[in-house]
């Protein structure tokens, strides 16, 4: 048997480009089924567990899956159709802790989360570098906006105007980076967080410029009379928010009705949660409270109906590709029977032949598993990873 | 010869006690922005919260801003306590739990008192809203039924919060209310004499003691430490040529040139501090008690 090996390797290492390349083949087919399920897997438990790890989110009318994917993964189009009436309301049924989202601007291709403190509490997310938001302005940054824009506590980031003509008359605004969050591999690594007073800033809910009752430059006053100064547009209002200037910024209409884009709960417990379903659902359908992972469950099945269709295609390629194989080390034997012919001629019985063949193969289907499982592990190293760059750009 | 060996004894063991209930770990730790409140909530939680009220002892609350450590304290707390009504205007700018804030006078938001403001409001535009949220008199416990109101938001809240010290608050919030129905019964007494008269008062802020107890109160600007220039003086015999008032409620006692310029004029000067921010010496009890005792 040794000999039949020493052959085999001989054998193959003679003929070492069609070996490689064999091994390359055996190794793929094996690899890319197992890579995909795993990859699949990991997929999975990362959405699931994003989703699962929010109880509850109440929102407005329309797409679940919609609302699932901005107050979850701040994917999407920013959207805000409800406002803190939503969260008193909700803060006053005592059933659990309201944490508002307000996704408004960006800032250098990064989404701007208006939240509640709370936020990075419900979520675990440490600080690691720095300190949390605190005053007006401020922001936290999670930890691949920090390293990609290579940003940290001190520096400053701006908002983009989202529209070239923005008619909401949104200014951008230099916001304070306080502090940089742990990576957690999750969306909230790519986001910029900043509290709601600043984020309605941020949309034009609220400015700061100088005071109209004492200015020296009347060119920026429409009217006055005793009861009321109606500024025009020419007032310049500031674009960052500083300790001289921070007592300046103010809000005009009603704070009751300041946009929020979501809202999640975390419900006392499970009798709160559905004595919370129920309440919203007996209101109407202005609003809806819905569990996120039932919702990102039903996308991911969609979404494994159509990789069952593509398991079956890899399937059939893989049959075909070892059809193809097969062919050609039948074609190899045959062209080797002249070889197998001179070695029964000096003394080598038949199984000798089979011994060497299936030596050789052997050697070949071995080093193409040790490929694959190399490739595996590499899967199970760096997978993880992988998968959160591809789900949130990590 | 026993009471002198057991005497050291007993001290020992009051010391050790006292000393292992002050090193216990409290259940929590709660923040208030002014005096009465800190002291509504000390007496409520007893040894089971650490109550905070981190402002020196020489501001007025109503106007101090807390540097970024304490406001990083403020944040880190389990409960906060507002007094509402506009006090403390620098938790607006800040970021707190919105669900560890307890805005104690939201409970009777239509009782609270309007304040003319000097402030021109502002519009963008002639269709530009205005910004909202008008002046709002704040010294909200100088009406005790008021501050037992406020008191008890308290007590809910920490029953909410701590629910297994919900027995031991409600009793000790009953002993706190109690004293606070106390005080104001006897502060409706003493000031019976002065209900519907008019009185002048140092700082305009007696706007709920005036209401609740029918006071015809006329507001001044006259800091406690300085003496009023000559036209102040003019403008009070103006005043009190118009109106006359015989007594004059002052939050510090006034100077002595003060003093004895406003007797000159028939004036009784009584002291009756707000409280804002907690006192040298004594509680927020036993000072208006003394208070009321003066008036």
């Amino acid at each position: 048997m040794i000999g039949a090996i020493y052959l085999a390797w001989a054998h193959i290492r003679y003929h070492a480009g069609r070996s490689v390349l064999l091994v390359l083949i055996f190794a793929i087919l094996g690899a890319i089924p197992l890579m995909t399920e795993r990859l699949a897997t990991l997929a999975e438990a990362q959405l699931l567990e994003r989703a699962n790890s929010t109880p509850l989110i109440f929102g407005p009318p329309g797409s679940q899956l919609d609302l699932s994917l901005s107050a979850l993964f701040f994917e999407g189009e920013p959207r805000a159709e409800l406002s803190m009436i939503d969260f008193a309301t909700l803060a006053d049924m005592g059933l659990g802790t309201p944490l508002p989202i307000l996704r408004t601007h960006s800032a250098r291709g990064f989404p701007i989360v208006g939240i509640d403190i709370e936020y990075l509490e419900f979520r675990q997310l440490r600080i690691s570098e720095g300190r949390p938001m605190v005053r007006l302005g401020e922001a936290v940054l999670g930890a691949d906006v920090a390293a990609r824009l290579g940003l940290g506590p001190g520096d400053k980031i701006q908002s983009e105007i989202r529209e070239i003509f923005e008619l909401a008359g949104a200014y951008p605004l230099r916001m304070t980076v306080t502090g940089v969050l742990d990576r957690v591999g999750t969306p909230d690594d790519t986001a910029i967080f900043t509290g709601l007073r600043t984020a309605w800033v941020v949309a034009g809910f609220g400015h700061g410029h100088e005071n109209l009752a004492t200015t020296q430059d009347e060119s920026v006053v429409l009217s006055r009379d005793e009861g009321r100064i109606v500024a025009n547009a020419k007032l310049t209002e500031y674009i960052e928010i500083t300790e001289e200037n921070a007592s300046s910024f103010h809000s005009h209409g009603d704070p009751d009705e300041f946009p929020l884009s979501a809202i999640l709960i975390d419900p006392n417990d499970e009798r709160s949660a559905a004595i919370l379903r129920g309440r919203i659902e007996d209101a109407g359908s202005t609003r809806q409270v819905f569990r996120p992972l039932g919702v990102v469950q039903a996308l991911l099945d969609e979404v494994f109906r159509i990789k069952s269709v593509l398991n079956m295609l890899v399937a059939a390629v893989t049959v075909a590709t070892l059809m193809a194989l097969g062919m050609m080390i039948w074609l190899s034997l045959k062209l080797r029977r002249r070889e197998f012919e001179i070695s029964h001629q000096i003394g080598g019985d038949r199984s000798a032949m089979v011994r060497l063949v299936g030596a050789e193969l052997a050697l070949l289907i071995g080093a193409s598993a040790v490929l694959c499982i190399a490739l595996l592990m590499l899967i199970e190293v760096f997978g993880a990873d992988l998968v959160r760059a591809l789900l949130f750009g990590g | 010869m026993t009471r002198d060996v057991l005497k050291p004894l007993l001290m020992a063991a009051a010391l050790f006690t006292a000393s292992v209930s002050h090193a216990l770990p409290k259940d929590g730790v709660v923040y208030t922005v002014n005096y009465p409140l800190q002291f509504f909530a000390e007496a409520i939680a007893g040894d089971d919260l650490d109550v905070v009220f981190p402002a020196p002892p020489d501001v007025d609350p109503a106007d101090w801003t807390p540097d970024l450590d304490t406001l990083l304290d403020y944040q880190a707390a389990d409960l906060i306590l507002l007094n509402g009504a506009g006090y403390a205007e620098w938790t607006k700018g800040v970021y707190l739990a919105r669900s560890r804030l307890l805005d104690t006078s939201a409970g009777f938001k239509d009782r609270l008192i309007a304040e003319e403001s000097d402030e021109v409001p502002h519009v963008h535009g002639p269709t530009g809203a205005e910004v909202q949220g008008a002046a709002v008199a704040f010294t909200t416990w100088l009406d005790l039924s008021l501050s037992r109101a406020q008191a008890e938001a308290v007590r809910d809240a920490m029953v909410a919060r701590w629910p297994n010290h919900a027995a031991a608050f409600s009793q000790r919030h009953a002993v706190l209310d109690a004293e606070l129905a106390m005080l104001d019964a006897a502060l409706s007494e003493a000031l019976t004499p002065l209900r519907g008269r008019h009185v002048l008062a140092s700082h305009p802020v007696y706007q709920y003691l005036e209401r609740r107890y029918g006071l015809d109160v006329t507001s001044l600007h006259w800091e406690p430490d300085l003496t009023p220039p000559p036209e102040e003086w003019a403008a009070l015999d103006a005043l009190l040529g118009q109106r006359a008032a015989t007594v004059m409620l002052w939050e510090g006692e006034p100077t002595q040139e003060t003093r004895a310029a406003l007797q000159a004029r028939g004036l009784r000067i009584a002291v009756f501090p707000t409280l804002s921010n907690r006192p040298p010496e004594e509680d927020f009890v036993s000072i208006l008690r003394a208070a009321i005792d003066a008036l």
